[in-house]
């Protein structure tokens, strides 16, 4: 009898087999995010750093970014080229004086209560960041500007501490098995002094940065799991942020046209077909639309079909033709293209503030080796592990691969049109390329293990990274002390 | 005790002395000594006595930031000077004529023959603003009665092209015998949080922020290094 309520305590207390697993499961759940748990802290306190560090003003053009977002507060529309305020420039110059921007001997004329720039005009660029970064702005639109610029970098912090989980979970998709890669990746990326400098910059470049990185989330969900729905949305919608942030977004229509083709079509591809078609589409295309004809220096170079030229200079107005002309004109470009990759590449890694900060020579040389090793080191990984990976993995390795590619063309392609000779081109910086970050980062994990043996693979990752987080320190304790505070 | 009460045990005593360190670097970061004081009598000493005296000029060269402080000498009054206060107003010496600090000296409170005032860091050394570290230092005499006694204390300087000057008139190779007081923040040897904070709104300006945080993140960082060891053992 005394058994009787203890039976019916117990039959209502158990709980069903099934909600005992979906329990499990939750748990399970809850427990794979729990690396986020310090891995977000670490995220902010480092972005938090460098936000802190760096005094007001020194990133890329962030005085006219502000202005940008500022204006739109202030005037509540999107503002014209022409739009200014001179009190606002007035303050904004008081401030990066008294901050140091300028250089030694160079002092600004604060009498003047009509200041003319701070700067190179950004209202070219889309609105979107800029209508982002002003809701914070309103909250403090009555206090100093210095308040104003550090509110307006606390949303690019937020967007690199969410970069860092994206990447997480873009590496927990695509190698499930391999919980020290998980880390590796995400803490890699944090710990690349150039991006969380950039970052954390009052700059359209950051939700340009951040709309790659979930693009890519959206891209590997596509690869892995198929055409679900909430990875459709989620790659649609983060490239078309990037699309409406920043003209630089554009290459990532490639990755997510390829994501969604391989999510259609779930089994492997015959590798000639591809190259094949890849190979016969670009040949018809070109001969579709371009023609060799004589420069003025008498070189043979390209240049577009008139049908083609036609449509240009009607509809495009992208001005193809010199672009062709100017990109086929090898002799001219050979000089610039070394200094493209000297100047994209070590811009890329380490240089910092208006690419006027550096290390020293010795981490140029230390990035160049690593890379250089990195592909080596891709080239044999790739080989080893064909077999070992599965069809899901190879394509988002090809997606990486293909994303990182493309960035660098577009730089090549940002150098043209060429300007007429004796006038100096802008040699693009490694900046606009960030959008690939995650893949380099990605990539060079990849080919570093492809230098170890087997059996010390598993450590490579830690050397990597421990590299990475050596660099890192140096440049937040050292590098930019010494720079902005005179000492270090 | 189970291992759940040890689990605890051992992550509360980690938060503590996380939270004693985060308190013995704030505490540390906040330790200043102040530097300057006045050379002892030279045989070329001579009272300047301010009665009759308008205004004292002198330019004297920053050598470090944060200055906070001048300390003057000041030969006490033989003759009782109800709170008698003299208006001292510095500024850089080829600047524009704005004050960077505007105090009163109370004669009455000098100690030892010396009268001192304080004012909050300023950053001449390293500010690109300042045309030149050169300042000035102003002193506004009010009217003295003739037999007071007080006097100030000028001596020979061949060393520095500071000058001083009396009612407009300058006096070649004097100086007023006076110290400039410098902070000195212990923890800036280590890092230079004075400077990250100067000029920095809000608690941006309060120097410990930069160590403190420099701290919690290492911490931080410390976490995430145990948990990649802890993955890294179960994998090899």
């Amino acid at each position: 009898m005394g058994m009787g309520p203890t039976s019916v305590s117990l039959s209502v207390a158990s709980p069903s087999p099934n909600l005992t697993l979906e329990r499990t499961d939750r748990w399970r759940g809850l427990r794979e995010y729990a690396p986020l748990r310090w891995l977000l802290p670490l995220a902010l306190l480092h972005g938090l750093l460098y936000l802190v560090i760096v005094p007001p003003w020194q990133h890329y053009d962030e005085p006219t970014h502000f202005e940008y977002a500022w204006l739109i507060v202030v005037h509540n529309h999107i503002p014209t080229m022409d739009e200014s305020d001179p009190q606002m420039r007035h303050n904004a110059l008081e401030s990066m004086d008294r901050f140091r921007f300028y250089p030694p001997g160079q002092h600004l004329d604060l009498t003047d209560p009509n200041p003319t720039e701070i700067g190179m005009n950004q209202r070219y660029h889309p609105a979107l960041y800029y209508m982002l970064v002003a809701l914070p702005l309103r909250l403090v639109a009555n206090l100093p500007i210095d308040v104003q610029l550090y509110t307006a970098r606390t949303l690019s912090l937020i967007l690199y501490t969410l970069i860092i989980a994206i990447a997480w979970r873009v590496t927990v998709v695509v190698v499930p098995d391999e919980p020290l890669i998980q880390l590796v990746v995400p803490l890699m990326l944090l710990f690349t002094a150039s991006f969380a400098d950039m970052m954390t910059a009052v700059n359209n470049d950051v939700l340009v940065n951040f709309a790659a990185a979930a693009l890519l989330l959206g891209c590997v969900l596509l690869v892995c799991g198929g055409m679900h729905p909430t990875s459709l949305v989620l790659a649609t919608l983060a490239l078309g942020v990037g699309l409406i942030t920043k003209r630089t977004a554009v290459i990532l229509l490639v990755p997510y046209v390829l994501a969604l083709l391989w999510a259609w079509h779930r089994t492997p591809l015959r590798l000639w077909m591809v190259a094949g078609v890849l190979v016969i589409g670009t040949l018809m295309s070109a001969f579709a639309g371009l023609e060799i004809v004589q420069a003025a220096n008498g070189t043979r170079i390209l240049a577009l079909r008139p049908w083609l030229n036609q449509l240009d200079s009607s509809y495009l107005r992208l001005s193809l033709d010199s672009w062709v002309r100017s990109v086929s004109d090898l002799e001219q470009t050979n000089l610039l293209y070394q200094l493209l990759l000297t100047i994209s590449f070590t811009s890329f890694w380490v240089r910092f503030g208006w690419g006027n900060i550096i290390i020293g020579s010795w981490a140029d040389w230390v990035m160049v080796g690593i890379c250089v090793a990195c592909a080596v080191g891709l080239i044999v990984q790739g080989w080893r592990s064909r077999s070992q990976m599965s069809l899901s993995q190879q394509r988002c390795i090809w997606l990486f691969l293909i994303a990182v590619v493309l960035g660098c063309l577009s730089l090549i392609a940002r150098l043209h049109p060429l300007p007429s000779p004796g006038y100096i081109p802008y040699i693009p910086r490694g900046r606009y390329i960030f959008t690939v970050m995650l893949p380099v980062i990605w990539l060079i994990v990849l080919g570093w293990q492809g230098l170890f043996p087997n059996r010390w693979k598993h450590v490579s990752p830690i050397i990597i990274l421990g590299i990475w987080g050596i660099i890192d320190l140096i440049v937040w304790s050292n590098t930019l002390i010494a720079y902005f505070y005179g000492v270090g | 005790m189970s291992t759940t009460a040890t689990n605890i045990t051992v992550r509360t005593s980690r938060w503590l002395t996380a939270l004693i360190g985060a308190l013995c670097i704030t505490a540390l970061s906040m330790i200043t000594t102040l530097d300057g004081g006045i050379a002892p009598p030279t045989p070329t000493d001579m009272p300047i006595t301010l009665a009759g005296i308008t205004t004292i000029e002198q330019t004297f060269t920053i050598t470090r930031p944060d200055l906070v402080g001048l300390a003057i000498q000041i030969h006490p009054a033989t003759q009782i000077v109800p709170d008698l206060r003299i208006p001292l107003h510095l500024r850089y010496a080829d600047g524009p004529p704005i004050d960077l600090v505007s105090e009163n000296l109370s004669v009455q409170a000098a100690t030892n023959g010396v009268i001192a005032i304080r004012f909050p860091p300023l950053m001449a050394v390293h500010d690109l603003r300042v045309p030149t570290t050169t300042l000035t230092f102003i002193l506004d005499i009010p009217q003295v009665q003739p037999n007071t006694g007080l006097t100030f204390t000028a001596r020979e300087n061949h060393q520095t092209p500071d000058t001083l000057t009396i009612d407009g008139r300058v006096l070649t190779n004097r100086e007023l015998v006076f110290a400039p007081i410098y902070q000195h923040r212990w923890a800036d040897s280590l890092w230079p949080i004075s400077a990250m904070a100067r000029g920095k709104p809000g608690v941006l300006g309060w120097p410990p922020l930069y160590a403190l945080l420099a701290y919690i993140y290492l911490i931080v960082l410390g976490v995430g290094i145990a948990n990649l060891r802890r993955i890294f053992l179960s994998q090899g």
